[in-house]
């Protein structure tokens, strides 16, 4: 390689350059070495100038229209010799920034000047000249208008030269081509055009308003001068500066004052030599290349996003152990609601489970009834082999590791610092999102430096990707990837494996693009979607490039935060976890998709086979009805596709209305296994498919909830309705009456399955009486509001008008438990007459009960799982009077082993709002640990779901004790001691409401339904 | 994980001593190491091999597959001395024999070799007599930490070559607290839904150990509650396992070593016991 003049071994930040024969040899030639440099720049943040005396489209045609993504808008294409400037906004039309435009009175000089000059010297050599008319602002004079020199290369100059010299003077004209630039300057000076710009490229005498020194002026004053670029860190390149035929080159024009400072280089062949401040460097295009991929190398490899560096926005892996690793990989889970994807090591290691999950794509495994989420390809597997060595964790040493979720953006960050068992040490660095934009792609990036080595790195990404997937119940899933290689002087589309040198210190990055589509087999649109997967890529890519699909990626995260961001001042690791709540959550819902809910675990893990629970309905679809009711809408419509299953289900077990699935999956049908091997090796037989019957009432209430916050009525009389009617005809069918005249649920299994087998259970029974009324109270507003389209819908239900005064009559009449001379709600009939065992003695266990005891002595017990009544005290509190609440909670709360995730955040909000702040707090820490402590070993499988909404339900609802009245939404906080400020946004009625509360208990809430005067 | 690379026996002529040869023949073989048998008289001059054999009940087929050495000294440290002299060996002796065999679990010998040594040791229990022994099922009691699991390491790749089922063992004990060693996985404390988080809490357990150890042999997770000596006893003797697996410090001191102590007590099978270092 030829050795570069010192001031080209610094980094410049803004490069002008001309374009034929500096760039490209002419403008046949393949210019993608080229571009790939200059992509490459452009993404480095460098600003790159054409300089050009052709149009636009022929730059465009052979270099700029395949540049695409916001990298774009860096670049700008100063053509037609200083008259226009194009630039770009990301997508690929150019946009015309700047033109100079002639007046008509320059119009007819110019043609004027041109026609005088040809016939001066058609009159002096009686020679054939043509004129060229049609170029903007300026005339061409075809001085050699012969076939031999029709179009001559650059390199043929001396040759045009002679030649041209030759005819001229042969025909008489003695001073040749010096004496044509004399007679066109006089024309112009005597024809009223003084400034007119006289030029030549040998062959042609140019006659225009402008010249290249327009361009650079261009570059200096509206590039380098808004962005505050000093001259000393622009570039001028160019092959024409010195002297031809004694006239100066046409890039000597970029030499201009305004310039001063700036470096001039020339990589022509320069015959007259150039003057300063131009320093010539010869080799043509070729080292013009070497002089760009000189800049690139000074121009580190970047990400396109920068990591969250507030600590409050992030969850960091400790020291690397790698027996957790199950677990950090469901924490670290990246996903839109559409697709999720764990935070697997991209690599691979012994105890790696990488899975990609499509919400709602399902399948049984083989031998099993049981559908379960389909595990989708490891699309994130990219594996270094460095001179034979894979790079791995299980070889050599970890000098540095760390994965960091970046919840702000939605990002999985990693750091690895590497030496190898041959002492390489390798640093590398990478990001991982799934898109919250386009929720059908996902995206990688990986940037390794080889510290101390160079030579030849293998990379296979995903080799065992199958392209398309169909599961057994007929869907399919399509997966199309993308690779980009951005090296030191290049970024370049490669394929999923490759090898490539690397060079010590430098910076290789790999962006991988992949696109997940599905469709439901005989869909219609089925084979055109599947087939969509690589389309929608590479319309992504082309649209917005990896850059922009960051970007927008970056920004509906923003949007989220705007949406439901809590914001805790004081105590930092709460903070955390309400941000690890809210952004799993959102990660787990597709607003736009209300044929899928959520899995106990989400798209985080394989656990409970992505089974939807009560979950769902009861612990995190508040969050949504609070913050994101187009989630919650999508939500409760899955509910509302799965009616017909319900129904079914009713019938098969001889009951009337709906009775939803326990667990459901893609249908609807209950999927709740019938029995199981226990690591004792017992069979237990599963009871909660066929007695958890409260779900229906779950549902139900989940329903009216969200219509009453939202007050979405199309929602409730397109779906909601019909939910609370079905529910509450199931209980109707359900209830039997007893001899003390009362109606009884018999034979159920409430949230507390210490205790599987019981009769009116506290839950289910008040659940069911509220359905019912609620159901009455619907049929009556329903008539009443849309009167046409009830009379539609109690045809299609059958609906018998005395059906409303029956479920009134059976809620009345629905026992309840309470005892009424102290208020204590019996959890179920009998339950008090059960052994009181006391946990005091278990206090430091972090086992349940029912693995210490055994689940025989725990049914006999008065021990329960989770909250039954006090889950009534947190849904209906307004139910019992005060005093009854302080003593259902405190009874029960002394009986309860937490063996459920679901159970501490209940009694965090019920505390809460009882004014036992010590106590709440305890069980809000409790159930933030249950994901993000170190050594539970609990997430595994997956992040637990239903404990996440139960930490914002246990903050917003108790700590900040959110309620609404008639006059909108109110707070009556209950603050632990050190949180001194309590934020968050919610939505009410299609109105966004900012709340706040503070230490003092002052609360606010603003917002658009405030303003007439409300508190 | 260390292979050993010699099997020590050390016999006293006793019936009960010679309990453990079985145990240690078996071991050699299925290591490819020597089987050392090691006599150490109280006194006097150590007599060659020829002369031994008889005096420890080694019938001609025994002696055609060991090497025979005699010590002289105090029994406990004498042994202690010809492991050490050893690179990595794997002592297999009996709990107790002699005037000690009626004790509850280690004679004085045992013991001090238990406490000494840093090598894996299998104490036999004295009664289970010569007949033959072959290793099919092992019992590995677990804590379920990492530590655990690289100790165990060895016992891991021993079921492997034999193609012995490994009954991986964890107990709940109501009174202890969880390991809180970082990678540690006790029972889980949430237990939302018994049929999905069980099997799932077994896979993973079983993952974890198996990351010590790969490929694994057959691993089956077992969990039992309750006072965690009596447990594993109960659980060997009902599912008839061939040896078991326990890691300790081997601080044998009043108060220490419950567990250990309470296995060896009654055992109902050879206890391997592994450094927990």
């Amino acid at each position: 390689m030829t050795s570069r003049p010192s001031f080209l071994e610094r980094a410049y930040r803004l490069l002008a350059f001309d374009w034929d024969g500096t760039a490209v040899v002419d403008r046949n030639e393949d210019a993608a070495a080229v571009r790939h440099v200059l992509e490459r720049l452009l993404r480095a943040d460098v600003l790159i100038a054409v300089v050009t005396g052709t149009n636009v489209g022929n730059i465009e045609a052979q270099f700029s229209l395949a540049i695409q993504g916001p990298h774009k808008s860096k670049l700008w294409l100063c053509t037609n010799r200083g008259s226009e400037v194009y630039g770009f906004d990301g997508a690929s039309p150019s946009i015309l920034r700047y033109q100079r435009r002639a007046t008509e009175d320059e119009d007819r000089k110019l043609t004027r000047i041109a026609e005088e000059v040809r016939a001066d010297i058609v009159a002096r050599t009686g020679l054939p000249i043509e004129v060229i008319p049609n170029r903007l602002n300026r005339r061409k004079i075809d001085l050699i208008p012969t076939a031999e020199w029709r179009d001559p290369p650059k390199s043929a100059l001396p040759e045009l030269l002679d030649a041209v010299e030759a005819r001229l003077r042969g025909a008489g004209l003695a001073g040749g081509l010096r004496e044509v630039f004399e007679i066109a300057e006089r024309a112009c000076r005597e024809l009223g055009l003084p400034d007119a710009r006289v030029t030549s490229d040998v062959k042609h005498i140019e006659i225009g308003l402008t010249d290249k020194s327009d361009s650079l002026k261009w570059v200096v004053h509206d590039i380098a001068e808004p962005r505050a670029i000093p001259r000393r860190d622009l570039l001028v390149v160019g092959d024409e500066f010195g002297p031809t035929a004694g006239f100066p080159g046409s890039d000597d024009k970029m030499v201009i004052p305004e310039a001063r400072g700036a470096a001039f280089v020339s990589v022509g062949r320069e015959p007259g030599g150039v003057l300063p401040p131009v320093v010539h460097v010869g080799g043509g295009p070729p080292r013009f290349r070497d002089i760009l991929a000189a800049q690139a190398e000074l121009h580190p490899v970047t990400f396109p996003l920068a990591p969250t560096s507030d600590g409050d926005w992030v969850i960091a892996e400790g020291p690397l152990v790698p027996s957790r690793e199950h677990e950090v990989e469901s924490i670290f889970s990246v996903g839109n609601g559409y697709v999720g994807s764990r935070g697997s090591l991209a690599e691979g290691s012994l105890l790696s489970a990488p899975a990609t999950f499509v919400a709602g794509v399902f399948d049984e495994a083989p031998g099993s009834t049981m559908p379960e989420l389909v595990v989708g390809p490891d699309w994130a597997h990219v594996q270094a082999t460095i001179q034979g060595a894979p790079l791995t964790l299980s070889r050599g040493e970890a000098i540095e590791h760390r994965r960091v979720l970046d919840m702000r953006q939605g990002v999985l960050w990693r750091e690895w610092r590497h030496r190898d068992e041959a002492g390489r040490v390798t640093r590398v660095r990478g990001l991982r999102f799934a898109s919250l934009a386009d929720r059908h792609l996902l995206g990688q990036s990986i940037a390794m430096t080889p510290e101390n080595y160079g030579g030849e790195v293998a990379v296979e990404g995903a080799p065992q990707l199958p392209l398309s997937v169909e599961t057994h119940r007929g869907v399919q899933m399509a997966f199309s990837i993308v690779n980009f290689l951005e090296g030191p002087c290049a970024f370049r589309r490669v394929p999923i494996a490759f090898t490539t040198g690397v060079r010590p210190g430098r910076t290789y990055r790999l962006d991988r693009m992949i696109s997940v589509e599905t469709a439901r087999r005989g869909e219609p649109d089925g084979p055109v979607a599947l087939q969509g997967a690589d389309a929608h890529l590479e319309d992504a890519l082309a649209r917005e490039g990896l850059e922009g699909i960051v970007g927008a990626h970056v920004r509906a995260w923003e949007e989220v935060w705007r949406s439901c961001d809590v914001e805790v001042q004081g105590d930092a690791a709460a903070q955390r976890a309400l941000r690890f709540a809210v952004y799993h959550l959102v990660s787990a819902a597709d607003p736009e998709d209300e044929h899928v809910s959520i899995g106990a675990r989400g798209l985080t893990g394989h656990g409970y086979g992505g089974h939807v629970f009560w979950d769902t309905d009861v612990y995190m679809l508040p969050f949504f009805t609070w913050t994101r009711p187009a989630s919650a809408r999508a939500l409760l419509m899955y509910r509302y596709h799965t009616l017909a299953a319900a129904r079914d289900r009713a019938k098969r077990m001889g009951y009337a209305g709906a009775l939803y699935a326990w667990e459901s999956a893609d249908t609807g049908e209950d999927v709740t296994p019938a029995a199981y091997a226990a690591p004792d090796g017992e069979v237990v037989l599963v009871f909660t498919g066929t007695r958890e019957q409260h779900i229906s009432a779950d549902v139900a209430w989940a329903v009216w909830t969200y219509w009453q916050t939202s007050a979405d009525d199309a929602f409730l009389i397109d779906a909601g309705a019909e939910i609370v009617i079905e529910t509450a005809r199931f209980w109707a069918s359900r209830a039997v009456r007893r001899s003390d005249a009362a109606w009884h649920i018999e034979g159920v299994e409430g949230p507390d399955e210490y205790h599987d087998l019981v009769d009116d259970d506290a839950y289910t029974n008040w659940m069911a009486r509220w359905n019912l009324e609620r159901a009455a109270e619907v049929t009556d507003l329903f008539a009443r509001r849309w009167p046409q389209r009830w009379r539609a819908l109690a045809t299609r239900l059958a609906f018998d008008a005395d059906e409303p005064r029956r479920w009134r009559e059976l809620a009345a009449g629905m026992y309840l438990g309470i005892d009424p001379s102290t208020g204590l709600v019996e959890q179920f009939r009998g339950y008090l007459g059960l052994d009181p065992l006391d946990l005091t003695p278990y206090a430091r266990r972090r086992t349940p009960m029912t693995v210490l005891l055994g689940r025989e002595r725990i049914a006999r017990s008065q021990i329960i799982k989770q909250p039954d009544v006090v889950m009534l005290l947190h849904l209906f509190p307004e139910r019992l009077p005060p005093a009854a609440r302080e003593l259902n909670f405190r009874f029960y709360d002394a009986r309860t082993d937490h063996g459920s995730s679901l159970s501490p955040a209940i009694h965090a909000a019920v505390a809460a709002r009882l004014g036992d702040v010590k106590l709440a707090e305890r069980y809000f820490r409790q159930t933030a640990a249950i994901d993000l402590d170190n050594d539970m070993g609990n997430a595994a499988a997956g992040v637990h779901f239903g404990a996440l909404g139960g930490l914002w339900q246990a903050a917003v609802l108790g700590f900040a004790g959110l309620t609404t009245g008639p006059r909108g939404p109110s707070l009556s906080p209950q603050l632990p001691a050190n949180w001194r400020q309590m934020t968050f946004p919610i939505a009410w009625r299609g109105q966004r409401y900012e709340m706040s509360t503070d230490e003092t208990a002052a609360a606010t809430a603003s917002g658009p339904a405030l303003a007439a005067g409300a508190p | 994980m260390i292979e050993p690379r010699v099997v020590l026996a050390p016999l006293d002529g006793s019936c009960a001593a010679a309990s453990a040869l079985p145990i240690a023949r078996a071991l050699a073989q299925a290591w490819d190491v020597s089987l050392h048998v090691v006599h150490i008289a109280p006194g006097g001059d150590a007599r060659a091999a020829l002369d031994l054999a008889p005096e420890l009940g080694l019938d001609p087929a025994d002696v055609g597959n060991v090497v025979l050495d005699e010590r002289v000294g105090d029994a406990g440290e004498a042994i202690v001395r010809a492991a050490d002299e050893w690179r990595d060996p794997v002592i297999v002796l009996c709990s107790r024999t002699g005037a000690h065999a009626e004790l509850p679990t280690l004679g004085p010998v045992s013991a001090r070799v238990l406490a000494r040594c840093r090598y894996p040791v299998v104490i036999v229990p004295p009664h289970r007599g010569r007949q033959p022994w072959a290793l099919r099922v092992m019992l590995v009691p677990h804590v379920g930490t990492p530590t655990a699991s690289c100790a165990t390491a060895l016992a891991m790749d021993l079921a492997r070559r034999v193609a012995a089922t490994v009954r991986v063992l964890h107990v709940a004990c109501p009174r202890d607290a969880p390991p809180r060693e970082p990678g540690a996985l006790a029972t889980p404390r949430y237990v939302d839904q018994q049929h999905h988080e069980w099997p799932a809490w077994a896979k993973e357990f079983v993952d974890r150990l198996a990351l010590a150890t790969f490929p694994p042999p057959s691993l089956r997770l077992a969990l039992v509650h309750g006072e965690p000596a009596s447990a594993i006893r109960t659980f060997a003797a009902e599912h008839q396992v061939d040896l078991i697996v326990l890691c300790s410090h081997r601080d044998l001191d009043p108060g220490r070593a419950t567990v250990l102590l309470g296995v060896l007590r009654d055992a109902p099978a050879p206890v391997l016991v592994l450094p927990y270092d």
